[in-house]
């Protein structure tokens, strides 16, 4: 028929055809760029390696390149997609921002650092563009703990923020540099992008197989060897490095000192005899590939209690992160609370009243995964109102202060290293926060600023649910617009000459040893005398004159630390935070402690909820009965909150967490009170209410048995 | 076990107006009908101090846990903060004075003319005991580990309309002892 038409209609007709096939196809089945296997067995992936070229590589040539994932996997999944996903979306401006999360701490242990970052303004955070660090410096600082991408990738590390900060001039330099009246890049704003390249995705670092000999230590140390591109190749264990990019100057040419670069070899063995080779992953990333960079532990438990933890109930259950943290291709991944803004709008169905209790926004029923399906017999509903469920379910019991935790970023958990519970930063868990917690002042210019779209004020925010804390250390200016952080590799720049802190600055500025004469002077003749052999009298001396040694060296150090950054800006006055409290040159040349007036919000803690490790049912705040929170020294409202500080002997202030619930304190002491003798009303009133009804019951009786003989 | 959740959904705050303004209506136009119609009975000089004492108590307590319910209802939309701790404060009293109420109020057949002699009063006691029980029950039921999140919101529902049903009973009792013991009826 289609032969029989007039050349000019043919053309009409099969134009229509053709655009209402593409319209079709658009409309109701999105193309695919990619073959896919779709057998739940999964695919064997024996493929071959390519660099980032794209080329094939040999692994007996020996100047064979590292491998690139992006190359080697994206020809056959869409890594434009997937590359742009939640754990790669921080530094975009078109990504979720989310509820508060944990942030990446920027730690300089010998210099008294440790600022909590975020891309995504979470209030409490500073945001590193705005301190000026380089997406570079983020990228090697914590490339290690991220699947690459993100900071680090190409396109981000061409981002150039506005230089604002001060700008130190040393004092001992009078020449002024010459600018040409171009922005001057400050010299802490470092981008060796060129020695190292772009951070690389590597996909293995969460689609591994436990077991397969992939380390993800090893993708954290060459990371921190600078050798980015290489980080894939070795991590998998298919081919080790020569040696690290850190001897690499600032300008190195790639293409004058090729020969400069660490070299791979690769192990031939592990190829096949047609250059192929076996990735030994999974679909569905395992437990042990998101606590590389999630493990969040009780110091107590690092440090010796390990067989008393208990796993997340769902854990032991068998119910692995991915299920309910799952993503599609967009690698979009839900991070599981109820109110979050995801792409798809089956996410909510993933957090705990979506399984447990279903979600009316997904039109999901209860008993996804075979969660049970709560009663919370005798609790009142008003609970709901006021408690997310991790206030009763996750985290440890509130007990009466708030314990440590390490975390596998801020500590970097995988390394072998001894540790006593004391290293810095200080987290603190589980506080018991309303969930759109802040302090309750913001700092200028800080992230106030366009709360509109954030995503936590979209869903009940005054519910407890516990949190994670942590109060920043830094050294900054007190200008008259409040206090100005520093830059962190500036301040350390300038500071560590004056602290000569070496490798921890607490323990480092409180080290003091006694020199011969000083012990005369604390034990006279007997200085001599062993330690073991020294009286209870001759300790108590000793230990007088070294706390007095150490109060007059941290002193000292601090002064020396500030003076140096208040010559490099003449016009400010330089201060340290630390625990909640700041601290500036006294007029005596010694320490004087900020007003609250002076520090503003610059010392408040940061405070992200947290959801596991989930206590099953019968561990679960409340089964001891109402008094579990209704009393007046429960550790729900009681808990004690001493901000870690990181200045030796520094006494911080704690305080009741009530103080910081945004809740009535008098009110709820009345509260509480009336739960004293609950039980006693209970049994009485029900006998009261028992004697109620015999009384109505008898009298009812009576008037119908007069009813009955009239 | 105890599947009660299942109960039509009327909104507490269209019944509680409705209610009021029903009571207000009643309460004008039962009043002009016994101004009207009075009988001229004997009055009646009450009962034992006990029995006195207990329902003045009784009556305040039921002012301070309607206002602290309805009345927050109607303002704030909700029970939150002191108008909660008046109303937990208020039911404890509440359990015991229904005891005291039943005991002295409800018409039992020996006890005519009394206070009871109009059937408005011995309606309305007998209303106002039973509702009070439902109130009252539905309250300890709460505080036992008995009910699930979906059962106890169904108690709620029907605590708050017994409640509404013990002021409603209240106001005609107290009504009715009046027109009695001016000797109206």
């Amino acid at each position: 028929m289609f032969k029989t038409m007039l050349p000019p209609v043919r053309i009409v007709v099969a134009l229509s055809v053709a655009t209402l096939t593409i319209l079709g196809r658009t409309e109701f089945a999105p193309a695919q760029n990619y073959a896919t296997s779709d057998n739940q067995s999964g695919y064997v992936h024996w493929i071959e390696l390519r660099d980032a070229s794209g080329r094939t590589i040999a692994p007996d040539d020996d100047d064979a390149p590292p491998y690139s994932p992006q190359q080697t996997c994206g020809r056959c999944h869409d890594f434009n997609t997937i590359s742009h996903g939640w754990h790669f979306d921080a530094v975009e401006q078109s990504s979720r921002r989310g509820r508060p999360g944990q942030p990446w701490i920027w730690s300089d242990l010998a210099n008294g650092i440790h600022m909590p970052l975020s891309y995504r303004d979470w209030q409490g955070t500073f945001n590193p563009d705005k301190l000026e660090i380089s997406r570079w410096q983020m990228a090697e600082k914590f490339g290690g703990f991220l699947p690459g991408g993100g900071p680090g990738s190409a396109a981000s590390l061409e981002h150039r923020p506005e230089f604002k900060l001060p700008t130190w001039k040393d004092p001992k330099d009078d020449d002024e540099p010459e600018t040409d009246g171009e922005a001057v890049t400050p010299e802490h704003f470092v981008d060796l992008s060129n020695v190292t390249g772009e951070l690389p995705v590597d996909c293995m670092l969460c689609h591994h197989r436990p077991g397969s000999g992939y380390s993800p230590f090893a993708w954290t140390e060459q990371i921190e060897d600078r050798n980015f591109a290489y980080a894939p190749t070795v991590a998998m264990g298919i081919g080790t490095v020569d040696k690290n990019s850190l001897r690499l100057k600032d300008d190195f040419d790639r293409a004058e000192d090729a020969d400069k670069l660490p070299k791979i070899t690769y192990d031939a063995q592990r190829f096949r005899h047609d250059g192929m080779i076996f990735f030994d992953l999974v679909r569905k990333p395992s437990n042990d590939s998101c606590y590389y960079c999630h493990t969040n532990i009780s110091t107590d438990t690092a440090t010796g209690g390990r067989w008393l933890h208990d796993e997340d109930v769902h854990v032991r259950a068998g119910i692995a992160c991915a299920d309910c943290h799952r993503n599609g291709l967009d690698h979009e991944t839900v991070r599981g609370f109820v109110g979050e803004q995801h792409p798809s709008a089956s996410a909510e169905s993933f957090s705990c009243q979506g399984c447990h209790l279903g979600s009316d926004g997904s039109g999901t029923v209860a008993g996804r995964l075979g969660a049970p399906k709560p009663l919370h017999k005798g609790l009142p509903p008003l609970h709901f109102e006021k408690l997310s469920c991790t206030a009763c379910h996750s985290g440890k019991l509130p007990s009466d202060t708030l314990p440590r935790q390490f975390n596998s970023i801020a500590h970097r958990l995988g390394e072998h290293v001894r540790r006593n519970g004391d290293e810095a930063p200080g987290i603190v868990a589980s506080a018991l926060l309303p969930l759109d917690w802040h302090p309750p002042t913001t700092a200028e210019g800080d992230h106030s600023d366009d709360d509109s779209d954030v995503e936590a004020s979209g869903h009940p925010s005054a519910k407890l649910t516990p949190h994670r804390m942590m109060w920043p250390s830094y050294w900054g200016l007190l200008t008259d617009s409040g206090i100005q952080p520093l830059n962190p590799e500036q301040a350390r720049e300038i500071v560590r000459k004056g602290l000569r802190t070496k490798r921890d600055f607490t323990e480092d500025l409180a080290k003091v040893k006694l020199s011969s004469s000083q012990k005369k002077e604390a034990l006279g003749d007997r200085y001599r005398t062993k330690e073991e052999e020294w009286t209870e009298e001759e300790k108590a001396k000793v230990e007088s004159l070294t706390k007095k040694l150490r109060e007059e060296q941290i002193t000292e150090k601090m002064v020396k630390a500030l003076k140096e950054l208040e010559e490099g800006f003449p016009e400010s006055i330089a201060v340290y935070i630390t625990g909640g409290q700041g601290f500036a040159l006294g007029e005596a040349d010694d320490l004087r402690e900020l007003s609250a007036d002076e520090l503003g919000d610059a010392a408040e803690p940061y405070a992200w909820p947290m959801a596991h490790s989930v206590r099953p049912a019968s561990q679960s705040l409340g089964i001891g009965g109402c008094t579990d929170c209704h009393r007046t020294d429960a550790p729900l409202f009681a808990t004690q909150v001493r901000p870690v500080g990181l200045l030796p002997d520094q006494e911080t202030e704690a305080f009741a967490i009530s103080n910081i619930q945004g809740l009535d304190v008098e009110k709820l002491s009345i509260w509480n009170s009336m739960f004293d003798g609950r039980s006693v009303f209970k049994i009485f009133g029900l006998i009261a209410l028992g004697l109620t009804c015999v009384v109505a019951v008898s009298a009812c009786a009576v008037n119908l048995s007069s009813f009955w003989r009239r | 076990m105890f599947m009660i959740a299942e109960l039509p959904v009327v909104d507490f705050t269209q019944a509680m107006n409705a209610a009021g303004l029903a009571t207000v209506a009643l309460l004008g136009l039962g009043g002009l009908w016994v101004l009207a119609t009075r009988r001229g009975e004997h009055k009646i000089t009450g009962r034992n101090w006990l029995a006195k004492i207990s329902y003045l108590v009784f009556t305040i307590v039921v002012l301070v846990l309607a206002v602290s319910s309805f009345g927050a209802i109607v303002t704030e939309g909700h029970m939150l903060g002191y108008a909660l701790l008046a109303h937990m404060a208020g039911a404890g009293a509440f359990v015991f004075l229904l005891l005291a109420i039943a005991y002295f109020y409800l018409p039992r057949g020996t006890d005519i003319p009394s206070d009871n002699r109009w059937w408005v009063a011995r309606w309305s006691a007998w209303g106002l005991v039973v509702a009070g029980i439902v109130t009252a029950g539905t309250m300890f039921l709460s505080m036992l580990p008995v009910l699930g999140t979906q059962d106890m919101l169904a108690a709620i529902a029907v605590h708050r309309f017994s409640g509404l049903l013990v002021v409603v009973c209240m106001v005609f009792h107290f009504f009715a002892l009046c027109c009695v013991r001016l000797g109206l009826r």
